[in-house]
């Protein structure tokens, strides 16, 4: 009887949705920007976080040897003698050194920049990368700055990077949007909720007759609000679909066609699909508070008691 | 059991007075005629009744309850125990008789298998049984009036206020409509009916307020309209 009863409220929720149809599609299409640049926000914050989270696991710092520099002193596969990359171990916070050739090097380039065979041969003689070790830090140090500084003093070493510096630049330039584009959030989430409380004030206004016989046979308000809050809420929903199944269906390309490295190094731990599948749910959850406290609004307001 | 005690209300601020200081007291069971001309304060001492307005100040009593001190919140409450009936029967067009009536016992939460039994009761007493498929504009006035008041007492009001229920009725139906009212009143409703048919007032005698410019001018017992008196 409940359910029935529900069924029956959803029905006539709808037939409200379609009488103001316009309106009606404004206020679910605000919802949707709304949510679309909400999920925009989402996902990359996400990202961002788990680039950070990965950076700091997984970064190694790679110290650049001088093409100058004496030979001996680097690491020597027959000897296993290594007094550079020894200098380099008893530096505070370092937990292993590598050493990495300049033909290994290259190799890896030239794979992750796709196998170019005619590159390949062009180069094969001048050959332009330098040996390198790779260093990585004692587990919680995060003091890549330090550490990559003294390196660069020790004699014999080129230079010392940690590669971050694009996806630093990537963290700041999401930070400066990301207050730009709460403001935009908030603006548009205001104006969906705007949309919504004129849609439901519509649907009022053309129920007056049966709200008015509703009251006079002793409806209670609550009784009188469901369906007009259950409209708030439906066009809310409607307005989540999209949002979310584009996320979800974007955001799964995104991951599929990275899976090799493509946009960015495959080092960096993407945000999983489990947390974007959560996003998604998180759209549905907005949408609805949305409609919600949009219909509230014209509720309160023309439904006084 | 009806009681107004120093009734004042007022409108926009105090900048009209609709009723001044009205004090009266209907019994159990009465069938009351409120008359009097256009503007004086009749809708409004019915609105006190179903607590659709407020008293500005004294007290509205209606079965020893204190009308005017019910919270909004419990106004529907109360309404469950008052019939209302109005001149435009206030019937909602896309339902059938059926669905009309039994619309006031779903919206109070009653379980279906009692609305059933007690809407083709109802029509029965209202003489409409076979109408209960029928729309609204397909019925006629007088019908549709039955159909209001039918859904006025399916809840066993103790009182039944109307306001002008055969303001759009010709004289045929208006004598079918007071004749199921005083079948209502006879089975102990209390009635409280506006109206402006002199004609009625004179025919189906029953206790007669006069409201004039807000005040009580007369309160005659069966005694219908007092042409010497008569102003409008
Ligand atoms: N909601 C209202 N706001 C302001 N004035 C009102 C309102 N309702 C009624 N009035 C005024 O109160 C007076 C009494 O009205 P009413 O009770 O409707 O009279 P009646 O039913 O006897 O014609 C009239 O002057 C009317 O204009
Ligand atoms: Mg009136």
């Amino acid at each position: 009887m409940i359910i029935s009863k529900l069924g029956r409220h959803i029905k006539s929720a709808f037939v409200g949705i379609f009488r103001n149809f316009w309106m009606s599609f404004s206020a679910t299409t605000a919802v949707a920007v709304t949510l679309l640049l909400v999920s925009l926000f989402t996902v990359l914050s996400l990202n961002v976080s788990s680039f950070m989270t990965s950076i700091e696991q997984n970064i190694t710092i790679r110290a650049m040897v001088d093409d100058n520099y004496d030979a001996t002193q680097i690491y020597d596969e027959k000897t296993k003698k290594d007094p550079l990359g020894d200098k380099l171990r008893a530096l505070s916070g370092v937990q292993t050194v590598e050493f990495v050739s300049k033909e290994e090097e290259f190799d890896r380039y030239v794979k992750l920049t796709g196998d170019n065979a005619s590159m390949y041969e062009r180069l094969k003689d001048k050959n332009p990368m330098s040996n390198i070790y790779k260093v990585t830090l004692e587990d919680g140090n995060s003091d890549y700055d330090a550490v990559s500084k003294a390196i660069e003093g020790i004699e014999g070493i080129k230079s010392a990077n940690y590669g971050t510096g694009g996806i630093h630049r990537l963290v700041d330039i999401f930070n400066q949007m990301s207050s730009v584009m709460l403001f935009f959030m908030a603006t548009l989430i205001l104006l969906a909720i705007f949309l919504i409380s004129n849609t439901i004030k519509l649907t009022i206004y053309n129920r007056k007759t049966e709200i008015q016989i509703m009251r006079l046979v002793g409806a209670s308000n609550g009784y009188i609000r469901f369906p007009f809050i259950l409209e708030g809420i439906i066009i809310g929903v409607l307005g989540a679909i999209i949002p979310a199944v584009l996320t979800v269906v974007v955001y799964g390309k995104i991951l599929e066609t990275n899976e090799n490295g493509f946009f960015i190094s495959s080092a960096l731990q993407f945000a999983s699909m489990s947390e974007i599948n959560m996003v998604a749910g998180l759209l549905f959850a907005i949408g609805a508070i949305v409609g919600m406290i949009g219909s509230l609004i014209s509720v309160s307001r023309y439904l006084k008691a | 059991m009806i009681k107004f005690t120093n009734v004042t209300k007022m409108y926009r601020k105090g900048r009209v007075h609709a009723l001044n200081n009205v004090s009266l007291f209907i019994g159990k069971g009465e069938f009351v005629y409120v008359i009097g001309p256009t503007g004086a304060g009749k809708s409004t001492f019915i609105k006190l009744l179903y607590r659709e307005e407020k008293a500005t100040s004294g007290t509205v009593e209606v079965n020893n309850i204190k009308v005017n001190k019910i919270s909004n919140r419990k106004v529907p409450f109360y309404r469950r125990h008052i019939g209302v009936i109005f001149q435009d029967f206030k019937l909602l067009p896309k339902k059938t008789v059926y669905e009309n009536i039994a619309f006031t016992l779903e919206v109070i939460g009653k379980h279906p298998s009692l609305i059933r039994k007690q809407v083709l009761n109802v029509l029965q007493l209202v003489g409409l049984e076979d109408k209960a498929k029928a729309f609204p504009h397909e019925l006629s006035g007088g019908q549709q009036q039955r159909v209001a008041i039918a859904r006025a007492i399916i809840n066993d009001p103790a009182v039944v206020i109307a306001d002008e229920p055969t303001g759009n009725l010709d004289p045929e139906s208006s004598k079918e409509i007071m004749n199921l009212l005083e079948e209502i009143s006879r089975r102990g409703t209390t009635i409280v009916m506006v109206t402006h048919d002199r004609q009625m007032v004179n025919t189906y005698k029953h206790r007669t307020i006069t409201i004039e410019s807000g005040y009580i001018s007369h309160d005659t017992m069966g005694g219908g309209y007092n042409d010497n008196l008569q102003t409008w």
